[in-house]
């Protein structure tokens, strides 16, 4: 049968039916030698007084495959970073909503689909996109003092109530915080129980 | 599955596994990175080219550069095989001047992009008076020329464009058996191509022949001094590091430059590490150093005496008076390919036709001997051409 020789999401090779590593982790995508490139470092930190977490740090390995997913529109990279650890994230954040942060329409209408939104699928919780930007730039081009003063152009589509649920904030990338601060300033007015912040990666500034 | 079948209209994959829908389309996963700005082949005009060259060709080279002409005349596609160091590249001048002056588009391509920057010059100083454009990753503002020099993954911006597409270096890394890059090769040649390798394999060049091409051989280098055989030297992997530091200790007293080879990054490093503090005044370089074109410009100019580097150096480098050390031989990351191209560095100019290559392993292997076996083989060849001629 074709469709059962599994193959690398990576690095287009098969994968061993038999291998130690799949009989744990049966649908995970991902071949022995690309997973130890992808090391987890399940960082804590916090932005004000709110905990967040960090799996990944923001190196050469998660910037390639972010650039093929989000500049060459291969979707079937999204499950690549999360996949395997979905069962436990969804342990732990099981009673929150995820609230996606925002990118511009252009490009996700170009695309087809917004990024962060399907590398957070995986978790199956319920996601509620309210949070969108008034106008489209660019971050990766902006110092961090322009930054802040382009998120303050964040708005809130329509008024949701989201008294007393608890809130997780997801993002890719996480670094200098100002899209998060932002967010958290919004959604903080409709008072929330609890917000907590769950990041793909995130860069270490020295 | 099983009743849809898909094919790649780029680079023909039909491997249905590596396909990804989105949105109820499928798309080719295998060739996706290699999107970009793509040129739309125009009318060229016919021009002069005046080229000129600091040295005379060898006879060899000379009657070798006539056939190609001849083949591409004919509109034969052809493979060059020619040893290390026997002087490819200026073999192709006279089929490029001609294709030039009548008007049609020529293509440089090679897999490694250090090596392509290297030659992109030497063609800005032969043919001074076309432009000559260069496309590598990073650097793909300007994107035609008169010539255009190209590393092999940017060849999917030509579909259909070049007249004469030339290839060296056939079997090196990226290029060697990675059916993408090989489907954008083909894609982009319309008129004819020509293959230079030194290490081509025996079924390589049956296929190509089946194919209806032409093989050119050179058994010689364009000096008429054998290739260097190079010294095995068995030794645990401890001892390994001594003999290296003794070795380039002489080579160093002798005022000759030294590349020492080592198989994965992290024994590069480690090496280098428990050199420096004998060795003064060496250098580390491996694919992922940063500015290492500023750290082998350094070593041109023997600012750095001795440099230790991975296979990324193993081609298209070109030193006076180099002296090789590999280190780890019997590593399984060396194949006997890549030990001739290693042993083909040294004695490239004329002026120092001879140099030391040394082998440091645990164990003899059989790529060594093949290895071996192949030197050996050129230089019986090289020695009866010698015999005919006299």
């Amino acid at each position: 049968m074709k469709g059962q020789t599994k193959i690398c999401k990576i690095c287009l090779k098969p994968i061993h039916n038999w291998s130690f590593h799949i009989f744990f982790k049966n649908n995970y995508c991902v071949c022995e030698k690309c997973e130890e490139k992808l090391r987890p470092l399940f960082l804590k930190f916090r932005v004000g007084n709110i905990d967040a977490l960090a799996i990944y740090k923001y190196d050469e390995e998660i910037r390639t495959l972010l650039y093929q997913l989000k500049g060459c529109y291969d979707i079937e990279l999204a499950e690549v970073f999360l996949d395997r650890f979905k069962d436990e994230l969804h342990f732990l954040f099981h009673d929150y909503f995820l609230i996606p942060a925002p990118s511009s329409k252009a490009n996700d209408e170009e695309r087809e689909f917004n990024h962060v939104k399907v590398i957070f699928q995986c978790l199956n919780l319920p996601m509620l996109p309210i949070i969108e930007k008034a106008f489209d730039y660019k971050q990766a081009e902006l110092s961090a003092k322009e930054r802040k003063v382009a998120t303050k152009s964040l708005k809130l589509n329509d008024m949701h109530n989201l008294y007393g649920k608890k809130i997780l904030i997801v993002d890719d990338v996480y670094t200098t915080g100002a899209t998060v601060r932002g967010m958290i300033g919004l959604i903080k007015t409709l008072k929330p129980k609890k917000i907590k912040i769950l990041v793909m990666s995130k860069t270490y500034l020295k | 599955m099983g009743a849809f079948s898909f094919v790649c209209p780029i680079c023909g994959n039909s491997d249905q596994n590596t396909f990804g829908k989105r949105n109820g389309k499928y798309y080719c996963r295998k060739c996706i990175s290699f999107r970009g700005q793509e040129v739309i082949s125009t009318e060229a005009e016919e021009k002069d080219v005046i080229w000129n060259l600091n040295y005379e060709l060898s006879e060899d080279q000379a009657r070798l550069s006539e056939d190609l002409l001849h083949n591409y005349q004919k509109k034969i596609n052809s493979l060059v095989y020619a040893v290390c160091g026997s002087g490819k590249t200026e073999i192709t001048l006279r089929v490029i001047a001609y294709a030039l002056s009548h008007g049609k588009k020529v293509g440089f391509t090679v897999p490694r992009r250090d090596v392509i920057i290297e030659l992109s010059d030497r063609f800005r100083n032969i043919f001074n008076h076309n432009t000559v454009a260069l496309v590598y990753g990073g650097n793909s503002k300007i994107l035609t020329g008169d010539l255009i020099c190209c590393t092999t993954h940017q060849l999917f911006r030509y579909p259909n464009y070049f007249d004469l597409l030339i290839i060296d270096e056939i079997d090196a890394f990226p290029f060697h058996e990675n059916e993408v890059l090989n489907a954008f090769f083909h894609r982009s040649v319309k008129g004819n191509y020509i293959m230079l390798s030194a290490t081509p394999s025996l079924e390589f060049i049956s296929d190509f022949k089946k194919q209806g091409g032409a093989v050119l051989e050179l058994f010689s280098r364009y000096h008429r001094y054998p290739l260097p055989i190079p010294e095995v030297v068995i030794l645990p992997k401890a001892v390994q590091i001594i003999k290296c530091y003794r070795l380039i200790n002489n080579f160093i007293k002798n005022g000759k430059p030294v590349f020492v080879f080592t198989p994965t990054i992290k024994i590069c490093e480690e090496l280098f590490d428990s050199l420096r503090f004998f060795i003064r005044g060496g250098n580390y370089v491996h694919s992922k150093r940063k500015n290492r074109d500023k750290i082998i410009k350094d070593f041109k100019e023997k600012k750095i005496k001795y440099l230790v580097t991975t296979a990324v150096l193993e081609r298209g480098v070109t030193i006076k008076g180099l002296q090789v050390i590999v280190f780890q031989t019997n590593h399984n990351i060396y194949s006997s390919y890549s030990l001739v191209q290693i042993a083909g560095r040294v004695g490239r100019k004329k002026e120092e036709p001879e140099g030391k290559v040394i082998f440091l392993t645990n164990e003899n292997n059989s790529e060594i001997e093949k290895c071996l076996r192949a030197i050996e083989g050129a230089n019986k060849n090289l020695q009866n051409l010698l015999k005919t001629n006299t």
